[in-house]
Formats: structure tokens, sequence, C-alpha cells
């Protein structure tokens, strides 16, 4: 996406008249760029700013508070270990580790190829599922080590 | 207002509906340590040290944000308190850096203050200390985030107090840093204020000027007024052995009517006193050029080019009165002053009220509805703009603002009319009757509107920004004061200078061209700067009295140096009364010293009567197809505080031209033309400036903007001009 | 028992109007829009007991009548679906089985509270769930149960979902407002509360999923029948989701005031491989622990209070035999630090504090001190700014209390004796 049709799929999110005040969709606006942008640089937020009438430090503080948004360059997909208490019980540290292993990349790194980062992340609510992981929005559930590999060819990964 | 009884450690105190415990506990002598909390801020309840026991509450409760209650019964002070106060403060010193003997807060650090009153006696703390590297460095302010405790009262103060919002948070949990977007602070339109260093409570946002300059406990500190406009802002210079080394607004300390809060100029202007550019010995013309000549030479050539001679005076109006009053003795009543709009101003005014004076600025506090006319002052006199702002989100006032440009006042008006500059002597007649008369109908619902809300209410009136500059500023001062009269409500005049009040008390202010003596004498003028567009008079000879190396030094056959606001005893008549001027520093020139030789004209005072009137003022502008211009110097140029301030200069800002964005779609080179003079500049187009009107935002009024100019002296708005291709 | 709130879960395409209005769905709104004036429904809803189900437990009926009762313009209805608990999973099984449930909900309380504006706040991490609820939405404005004037009345309401980013603080309710301010996701000060003053500054009801979901069964059914389900002071159904070490996890529908043992033995299935039971967080990571002798108790909020602990979201987490309990303490602390806002002292320095010293103790560096500390820490942390940093310390707390012997082994033996290296 270039910057100019960001700023218009922010003109359009403000005519969809969803909240009675602009401030209000810095956040939808900040998720369009995060699934459009490698990461939400400061010219994302300078047009979100320019668009929405919100001080440009405000539109930082809310890039920067989620965990969700990428404001350093991220890869095609990110892959998100949940290593809270349900999944750590049920392996996800080493699940994580075959996945660096893998990947060739630690946590919170993206692969050379920009195709894979890498996150440890917290609780998603897939416990039932435990140990579970997402690629992007995808989700996979009672994950073994052995089934790493397949789940990444399945975004493309060329290693075996 | 109703008061009631709470119980604070055994104390009944009186309370107040809306009172915190905190307050209460502030006015009865009882002490509770604080962080976040600052008095003139919003509370925000995050640092948690001002945790108090209250009766029947299973928790503690933080005293800033606890609103006070009949009956209620606090504990400050027991053990349960003091462990959680000190498990509070613990947290915060556990990654606290030590580097107290190189920190510029150290002496006056809270922390330190209420840690050492408060905190633990010993450190529990076994992990390696946790390092915040992240150091922001603005051009004036600095932050330091390995020194935050996360108050926010920085957030607060830029963000609601002062209305810019540069700075924020970023980060979440202990990651959490302080930093204005993209690390920036002029492209968050960071105005340089100077607040958020203020209020730190410890040594994370700094005065860059400042730093590892000097320590806090031993340096002179003095209060003074200071002389950089007419805000007329009380200000704490600190110096040591006799050099300034700071200058602080103390916010919330400061007794002054400004409360603490200063402006770039104010906060940072004070190095003009060691510009390179100071003139430091008298100058005398031999030939072609100027040599150097010791004070008894200067006063005996000046003494001797006085006698008999009748003089051309140009006053500049950040003079002290007493300075004022013996010029005045010296050379006699009449003078070309920077203060001539202001005066026509006040001559509008006093032809409905009788008084070439201003109500005080403190009088708005008493009504219920500010009104503010006139655009800018946020850049003539800031700390208003300030003020006015804090009326309204501190102290409830409705403000209703009538301008032709917006203003960042507009954000926390109750309503702002925009009407293009002939339209508002108009707009004011339509308010003089629709206040009055429910029935009367101005054709416009905006008016009426506003007409509506100034109706039975009480008023107050403030006059300011350019309008002292408008070509229509006694028409407009008549009008406005025949409302605020009506009205029967205070009128508050803001004066550009520092002076300007004095100098209209006491001086006959003339046109220049009335000027028809044989000496020219300017005392602390810059030709360019307070008389745009006025050549010198011939004369035989030229006297200048002057701190700097200005331009005109280069015409004068006398230069004598003379001292800064800073360097000054006295007083001002200020927009709050008598406002004194106080220092420490000592200089080896003195401008009273010098008028002390000079013999008295000996010319008696007698108070100016203006003939009463009583009547609206007249509309001056007609415009057909020309645009209205309007120059407005910058807020770090105004009073030439960037020429000679290397801390102001910079932060300064540029010359260029604004045009409606509808009249003007991309920046361009055009040449600007006022009847037969034109100027080239930069036009860029603006949104915010409403059709056929141009605004040249200028930082120095240099020679080509001074031609521009000619002839329209003492105007800077409301003058027609045209746009040509260049 | 019969299934309520999971009544439709089993259902083929449960998520669909369709499925929904064939099972009975929306007749209880078009009854309290009918048949039920506004005060009637706030009535039904005070008689039937229900408590907010998000944690606090705070009653859904006074809520109500408080923000019926603000005169100001415009009122807005908030569905707080920012299910961040570690563990919790049970408002994602109702958002992506049973969204017109919870819609049906919202659209009872707007009309109860004169609200004319709605907003789901998801979190982020539920992609699939918002993709369901907006499709839900639409359906249920096609079908006319949504926008302008419904189904002939005077009541209009409009349903939006807004999209979290990745914050459990953005749970209490008063930071959700922030964010749906488009702000960093941070407490506000209390009081004013949201019902007064909420989402710019207006009455604003704020109700938890599963809350929601039960109260189309109150309208069709009656406060009363509703009130005589578990519990008598803290009555209905209550999802609880079961995970960790147990052989059937997942989300199970009980009614209040089942006891913990039952939930794990009987319906989850027990321990896996028939190991002990060692340690069970009753209520989401917020709550202290309870040993294996402690899990006799019933799960409704005053029992659980009484027994030092609390219901919290309901969600359980069981651990065995085998699992270190500093390690699974770290690991929870860790999770609040990581999502503490940073806005007050004792959470924002008070979470790294405690994982910095289980750190240690787990890495075998600890010392018999840090357990003094530690607790000290837990009470300072006890005056932080909102729930999050009140509650943040008792998976630590409690354990150190409870499993001294545990953290002590750790300290003498210089390593963790739950780790073969």
């Amino acid at each position: 996406m270039t910057y100019d049709e960001f700023r218009e799929e922010v003109r359009k999110l403000k005519e969809e008249g969803k909240y009675p005040s602009l401030k209000s969709y810095t956040l939808p606006a900040l998720w369009i760029a995060e699934k459009n942008f490698p990461c939400i640089d400061h010219e994302v937020m300078r047009i979100i700013s320019s668009e929405l009438g919100v001080p440009l430090v405000e539109v930082e503080e809310a890039a920067r508070f989620y965990a969700m948004f990428h404001t350093e360059r991220k890869g095609k997909y990110v892959i998100r270990v949940c290593t809270n208490l349900s999944c750590m019980l049920n392996g996800s540290y080493s699940l994580l580790e075959e996945l660096e292993r893998l990947l060739g990349v630690k946590v919170g790194e993206t692969t050379k190829d920009g195709l894979f980062t890498l996150e440890e992340y917290e609780c998603m609510g897939l416990c039932d599922g435990a140990p579970a992981i997402t690629v992007n929005e995808e989700r996979f559930l009672k994950v073994k080590k052995e089934e790493l590999p397949t789940i990444l060819k399945k975004f493309g990964w060329k290693g075996d | 207002m109703e008061s009631f009884k709470i119980v604070i450690d055994g104390k009944e105190c009186e309370a107040f509906a809306g009172d915190t415990v905190l307050e209460v506990a502030e006015r009865n002598g009882i002490v509770i340590p604080v962080f976040c909390y600052h008095k003139e801020l919003r509370p925000e309840g995050a640092c948690r040290v001002c945790l108090v026991e209250v009766e029947g509450a299973p928790r503690l409760v933080t005293a800033c944000t606890l609103k006070a209650m009949p009956d209620m019964v606090v504990k400050t002070n027991t053990e349960r308190v003091k462990r959680a106060r000190a498990g509070v403060i613990e947290l915060i010193l556990n990654n606290h850096t030590l580097e107290c003997p190189i920190c510029d807060k150290s002496g006056e650090c809270e922390l330190q203050m209420t840690g050492f009153r408060n905190g633990p006696k010993k450190s529990r703390y076994r992990e390696k200390r946790r390092e915040k590297d992240i150091v922001i460095k603005g051009p004036l302010i600095e932050i330091d985030n390995d020194r935050c405790i996360l108050c926010r009262r920085c957030i607060r103060m830029c963000g609601e107090n002062m209305g810019n919002r540069v700075l924020g948070i970023l980060n979440r949990g202990y990651k959490a840093y302080i930093s204005p977007f993209n690390g920036d602070f002029l492209e968050g339109g960071c105005e340089h204020c100077g607040s958020c260093v203020d209020v730190c409570p410890v040594g994370s946002l700094l005065d860059r000027a400042f730093k590892y300059k000097d320590r806090p406990w031993r340096m002179d500190k003095t209060w003074t007024t200071c002389s950089l406009c007419g805000s007329g802002c009380t200000i704490e210079v600190d110096s040591y052995h006799g050099k300034v080394k700071r200058v602080v607004g103390r916010i919330g300390v400061n007794r002054g009517h400004n409360k603490g809060y200063l402006c770039v100029r104010g906060k940072w202007g004070w190095d003009i006193i060691y510009s390179e550019k100071r003139l430091k010995e008298p100058l005398l013309r031999q030939g072609d050029s100027l040599v150097k000549v010791d004070f008894e030479k200067a006063v005996e050539v000046l003494k001797e080019k006085l006698e008999g001679r009748e003089v051309n005076l140009f006053l500049e109006s950040s003079l002290t009165s007493e300075e004022l009053t013996k010029i005045r003795d010296v050379f006699g009543g009449k003078a070309v002053s920077d203060s001539y709009g202001y005066y026509k101003l006040l001559r509008g005014i006093a032809s409905i009220t009788g008084a070439l004076n201003t109500s005080l600025f403190s009088s708005i506090y008493s009504s219920d509805v500010v009104f503010v006319l006139g655009d800018f002052i946020e850049e003539f006199t800031p700390v208003i703009a300030t003020l006015l702002r804090l009326a309204v989100i501190q102290k409830g006032k409705r403000l209703i603002r009538l301008g032709t440009f917006p203003s960042k006042l507009d954000s926390v008006s109750f309503s702002t009319l925009l009407v293009p500059q002939e339209e508002i002597i108009d707009t004011l007649k339509h308010l003089i009757v629709g206040t009055f008369d429910s029935s009367y109908q101005s054709g416009n619902k905006e008016i009426d509107s506003v007409a509506k809300s100034l109706r039975g209410k009480k008023l107050s009136f403030v006059v300011g920004g350019n309008v002292p500059f408008s070509v229509e500023s006694e028409e407009i001062g008549k009008t406005v004061a025949f409302l605020a009269d009506r009205a029967g409500a205070p009128l508050v005049a803001i004066p550009p200078k520092a002076n300007s009040l004095k100098v209209v008390e006491l001086f006959d202010l003339v046109e220049p061209s009335n000027l028809k003596g044989e000496v020219n004498v300017l005392i602390n003028c810059e030709l360019e700067r307070d008389f745009p567009g006025v050549e010198l008079p011939s004369a035989d000879f030229t006297v200048i009295f002057t701190p700097f190396y200005t331009p005109e030094v280069s015409q004068a056959d006398l230069v004598i140096p003379i001292e800064l606001g800073l360097e000054k005893r006295g007083t001002f008549k200020g927009i709050e009364g008598e406002l004194s001027l106080d220092s420490v520093l000592e200089t080896p020139f003195s401008l009273l010293e010098v008028l002390k030789y000079l013999p008295s004209k000996g010319i008696s005072s007698k108070e100016k009567q203006v003939p009463l009137i009583k009547e609206p003022g007249k509309k001056v502008l007609h415009r057909k197809r020309e645009l209205l211009l309007t120059v407005l110097p910058n807020r770090t140029g105004w009073n030439s505080v960037s020429y000679y301030s290397e801390n102001v200069v910079k932060v300064s800002g540029k010359r260029e031209l604004l045009l409606n964005s509808q009249e003007l779609r991309e920046p361009k080179l055009v040449s600007l033309r006022v009847e037969n003079k034109e100027l080239q500049v930069q036009a860029v187009p603006d949104a915010s400036v409403p059709k056929g009107h141009a605004l040249l935002r200028v930082e120095r009024f240099t020679r080509d903007i001074s031609s521009l100019l000619r002839g329209n002296f003492p105007f800077l708005s409301g003058i027609k001009c045209e746009i040509l291709e260049a | 028992m019969e299934k309520l709130l999971l009544r439709n879960v089993e259902k083929e395409n449960s998520h669909t109007i369709e499925v929904y209005l064939k099972g009975g769905g929306y007749r209880a709104f078009q009854k309290a829009l009918k048949e039920m004036s506004p005060e009637d429904v706030v009535e039904e809803v005070k008689l039937s007991g229900l408590r907010g189900r998000g944690g606090a437990g705070f009653p859904t009926g006074l809520k109500w009548e408080f923000a019926a009762a603000d005169i100001k313009e415009p009122k807005f209805f908030v569905c707080n679906a920012d299910e961040g608990e570690p563990c919790t999973f049970k408002d994602r099984v109702i958002i992506e089985k049973d969204p017109h449930a919870l819609i049906e909900g919202m659209l009872i309380g707007a009309y109860a509270t004169g609200c004319r504006y709605g907003y789901i706040y998801l979190r982020g991490e539920y992609p699939i769930g918002r993709k369901i609820l907006e499709r839900a939405i639409s359906e249920a404005y096609q079908k006319g149960f949504l926008g302008e004037n419904i189904l002939g009345s005077d009541f209009s309401f409009d349903l939006y979902v807004h999209s979290g980013a990745g914050a459990y603080i953005c749970g209490e309710e008063t930071a959700l407002i922030e964010s749906m301010e488009g702000k960093r996701g941070e407490p506000r000060i209390k009081p004013p509360f949201p019902v007064n003053a909420g989402y710019l500054w207006k009455p604003t009801v704020v109700n938890n999923v599963e809350t929601l979901a039960n109260i189309p069964l109150i309208i069709e059914r009656g406060g009363k029948w509703y009130s005589q389900i578990g519990s008598p002071d803290c009555p209905g159904p209550k999802l609880f989701p079961v995970s960790g070490k147990v052989k059937r996890p997942g989300v199970y529908e009980l009614p209040m005031g089942t006891k913990l043992e039952e939930i794990i033995f009987e319906h989850a299935g027990g321990i896996v491989k028939d190991r002990k039971l060692k340690a069970v967080f009753p209520g989401g990571a917020s709550s202290s622990v309870l040993t294996s002798e402690e899990i006799s108790v019933p799960m409704d909020f005053p029992s659980l209070a009484k027994a030092g602990t609390m219901l919290g979201s309901g969600a359980i987490m069981v651990l065995d035999e085998t699992d270190c309990i500093v390690n699974a303490a770290l690991r929870l602390i860790k999770f609040f630090r990581h999502e503490s806002c940073g806005k007050c002292t004792p959470c924002r320095e008070g979470t790294d504090w405690l994982v910095r010293i289980l750190e240690r103790i787990e890495g075998g560096r600890g010392v018999e001190e840090d357990l003094e500390v530690v607790l000290s820490v837990c009470e300072t942390m006890e005056n932080s700014f909102c729930g999050l940093g009140m509650a943040a310390h008792n998976p630590v707390g409690s354990t150190v209390r409870k499993f001294k012997e545990e953290y002590l082994a750790h300290i003498k033996g210089g390593k963790c004796p739950f780790r073969s290296s």
C-alpha cells in the first residue's frame, strides 16, 4: 500500500460514521496500517494524525502501546507462540525453541527472507488447544514439535 | 460556599465541596508526600505515594484523588500508611540512577526530599539496576529517561494546561518512557514554554542551557519581572557570582499573576545579557568611524550637543518607570514610541471610560464569561494566552473570542466568532445591541448565539494580541469599551510591551512626521523593529542609548550602552498594577546614571485628558478586491529576543507568507505589494488563514520589511495589499 | 443440568441468524421491546440476581439502573469482549458459536438503559471472532433487529465491533473506554464511573460477553426462575474454562457454586496420566492458588472470597505434581509485567521486581530473605491504581505462602528441583 492509498483508506474509514468522535478511528486506522505495511512508521502516524486531528504523539503512543501493532519491520507472517501457563505446562517452550532452530532466528526476530517473524506471545484464549500457535490469523492447536515444519511449509517456508 | 468538617490526624479541618483530602490537608499544614500530584495539574493518582487511611475504607486511598466528604476521618501517619509509602518509594528508588552529583535537579529534587522523609532507610534490591538509556535531546529541552519516575506531570502540563500535547508516553509497563513524537520536539509543535521542565519533580526534563552549569543550592535567587513583553511575568533569576545561570518560573510557587508560567522568551531569553552584540563602551563618531570613549567623555559630548536644542525622542517601552520619568524630565514629554498603537487603543477606550488605563488582568477571575478580542495573543503575550486557557480549564470560566484568525485558545473557548477583519467593528456593534435586547436579530446566527451567551452574565473583556497594531485600534477600542461599559464589565487592554502603560501615561506620543528637532535620541530602540516603516529624521546629531550593536549604530554620532531588564531595579506599570524589578547583577553602565548628569527640563506632570464621547467607533476598513495584510512577528523574534539570544535562536521561526489554501494552491515565490512597495517572499497555503487575508510571519524586522511598511507606522495589521506573481 | 448458555453451540452453523431464530432467538428481545417497559427490564434483571461475569461480580441490574437514570445523551452500550485473562476462553466460545445471543443481550440492555449506540470491544487476538460477529451484526441489521426504529418501535440502536490490539489492561472498563477513544489503554480515576461518564464522558454501560449472554434467558424465562439456579446469593449458570493438566480441557457450563473438585475430576476428566493434583488457580491468573486440600470449595464469588482467592473469570488452571510452582508463578507474573500499562508505580515496578526475584529463585540463585521481600512487594502492590496491579501479585504471594517449602527447596538446593539439569 502506498501512503496516498493509506490516506484514502483512512478517509473512507471516517465516512463510515461508526464513531461520534474522530479520535476513535485511531485504532481502526492503525489496524489498516498494521495489515498493509511492513510496519507502522512515522509517516503512517503523520497521516493518521492529520486526517483525524489527533496530536502526533498520541498516535505514536497508541501505536506503541498495543502488542499487536508493529512499529518495527515485521515479516509477511507473524508466528505467535503462546507460552502462558496452560500452553507452557503443555510444552510451548519446546515449540518456541524448535521454531528458533528451524527458522534460524531468535524470538522477536524476522527471518532474512522477510517471511516470518517469531514472537513469544501472551494467552490468546486457545487454552483448550494448548499448546497453541497462530500464524497471522490462522490458529494451530495442540501443536506437536514434529508438526512445525508442515505448518511452516504452508506459508512458503523453504527449509526442511 | 458552604463548608463542612473532616478530621485529618485528629485535627478538625474545614473543607468545601469538590476539595480533595490532599488540598484540605495542605491548607491545614498537614504534609502528605506527593510525586505525580501538582497543584496546577489535574490529579492523576498514578504514583501512589500520597496514600492515606480512611476510616471505613478497606484499602488505602490516594489523598490526591479522594474527594473530601462530611465527617470523613483520615489518618496520614499510621504505621500502615508509612509502610505503604516507603514501599512505593522503594519501588521508585530500586532502579533510580544515582547520578545526584551530576544531576541538575540535585538539591531541589522532590525524590531526594520525599525519599529522605518517607523512604526506606535501607535498600533490599539485589537485582542489577535496570537502565533506561533513552535520552531525547531537543534544541532547548532534554529528556533523560533514566531519571524519570513516570509521574506524567510533564505530559499533563504540556497537553492539558498548555494545550500542546507535544510530550507523550511510549511503550508500556516498566519499559515506558517520555518522548515527543519521533523524538522531535519541533515536529511535535513544542513552543518551548519550559513548563514541563518546571514541573518535573526529578532531573529528567532538563533545561539544556543550564545543564551542568551550576548547583541549585548555591545560586542567588532573585524574583523580578520579565521585560520581554506586556505579560509582566514574575520570574526567578538564578545567578552565581553575578552571572545568570537560568530563569525559572516555579509554577505553583510563584506569587505573580503568571503563577510561574513562562514562555520561550522569559525562560530562555536571559542570555541576551551575554550576547556578543552587547555594547560595552560608549562610542563617538570621529569622521567615518565610531571610536570607543569613556563615560565622562560621552556625557560631556551629550551635554554639549543637547544644549538648547530640541530632540526627536524615540522610545521603546520596556524601560522602567523610573527611567521613563527621568527621560521625560531630561528630554521632554514628546516622543515617538512603539506603544503608539496601544495608545490609540487606550485613547479609544478612554473616550468611553475617561481614563487612559486598563483594568487589572485579575478582574477576569471575578466574571463568569471572558470576552476576548484579538488574534495572536499567544504570539505577542504568550503567558496571557496561557492564563486565559487556565481560566477556562481550572476556574471554569467561559471564554468567547472574537477575531479573524484561528487561535489555540479556540480549543477551550465556549464559542469563537471568526469574521473578516473589516467586519470586527460591525460585529461588536451587533453585540452591543444583541447582548441587551433578546429580540434583536443581527442576521447572523453565530453572532446572535454569542449575544445570547453574554446576556445577563457577569462579563469581563480582554483586548490584546494584534489589536493595538490594527489600523482600527482606536475605533475598536471605542467600540469594545462601549460594550464593556454597557455591561458594567472590566476591560483589560493587554499592553504589548512591558511598560507600555507608563509610556502612555507619561508621554505625549506623536507621529514620527511631527518630529522636527535637531538631535535624534533613541532609547532602547531598534528602528526597524520598533518603528517599521519609519526613517530616522535628518538631524544634526544622533545619540543612541542601546544595550546592543543595533543596525542604527552605524548612523549614530554617539552611542551609549545601557542595561537590560534583568540588570535593573525599578518598576513597571503592568497589567496587574505595579510590578517590580530586582537584580543582583552589576553593570559598568546605567541609563539612569548617565541621565543624572543631564539638566532637567523641569516640566510638570499633568493628568492627560481624553474627551468623553461615549459612542462606539466607526469602521475604518472597507475592502474591495485587495487582501488585508497582517505582519506578525514570531514569538521568538518579538522584541528581538532571537536576534541576541543564542538559546532562543535555536527554535526561532521563519519568514513566510500564509495565504488561504483556496486562494493559493501550491507554495511558491510571490511578490507582496503594499501601495507601491514590493517584497519577494515565499507564500504557503494555509487553511487557517481566512479568505481575503494575508499573514506575513516574520522572525526579524529587516530593512525590506520596514520598506514594505513605509508610512504605515504604527500599524501591522489591516494593511491593504496585493499578491503578484513573482 | 440443562444447557443454557451453551444451548446453541453444538448446533451446526450455530453462528447464523437462521439457526439462532429457529432455536427461539430474539424472542426475548421482542418480548422486552413489545411487552415490557425499560424499567420492567431493569427490574427483571435485578430480580434475577445476575452478577457480572467479567470478574468483579457487580450486580448487572444495578449497573443498568444507574445508567438508565442518567440523563446525558447519547448513551453507549459496550460489550467487553477483551477476554485477556490467561487461560480464559469462555467468551470466545459464545462469540464464535452463539454471537446472536450476545447481540440480543446487548439489544435488551440498550433498550433498558436508553443507549443509542453499541460497541463490542473485541480483543485483537480474536480475528475469527471478529468476522463472525461482523457477519452476525449485518444479519441482525437485515432482519431489522438493529438500526433505526427497530421492529417499528421508537427504539433505535446501532452496533459495531471495535478491535483491540493486544492489551490485557483494556479488559478494565475505563481502560477499555480510553482505548475506544483511540488512546493508550490506561485506567481512569473512578469516580466518575462509566455509567455516568464513560466513552466521550457520556453514560456508558460496560458488560462482559457472558453476562450479556444470560440476558435473553432472564427475559424469556423470568428473573425469578434465574435466581433459583445455583448459589442463592450469586445465582445463574456459569461458564468454567478449564485448562492445564486436565484430561479434557474445555468450557463447562455448570451452576454457580459447583464444587471445584467436581469440575476438575468429573467434568474435565481428572488429571492427565492420573497424576496427583498439585495446585489450582481457580479464577484466572490473578487469583490466589488453591492446594489439593482446598478444592472442595464451591465456585462462586462469596465462597472463593472466603477461601482467600476469587472467582474472577472462572478460568480454572490445573497443575499436577510434576509442575514447578515457582515456574508457574514466574510465568504468570511475567504476564502481568508485560501487560502493566505503566501508569502507577506499584504495578509497573512491583511486577518487574517480582519477576526478577522469581527468576533468580527459579535459576537457583535465590536467598531466603527473598521470600520476605516478595511478600512485602505484594503488599505494596495492593495499593495499585486499578484491579490489574491489585491482583497481579496474587499468584506469587499465594504460592510463596502455600508452597514455601518448594521455594525453599529451590533456594537451598541452588536449582529448580523439577529441572533435570
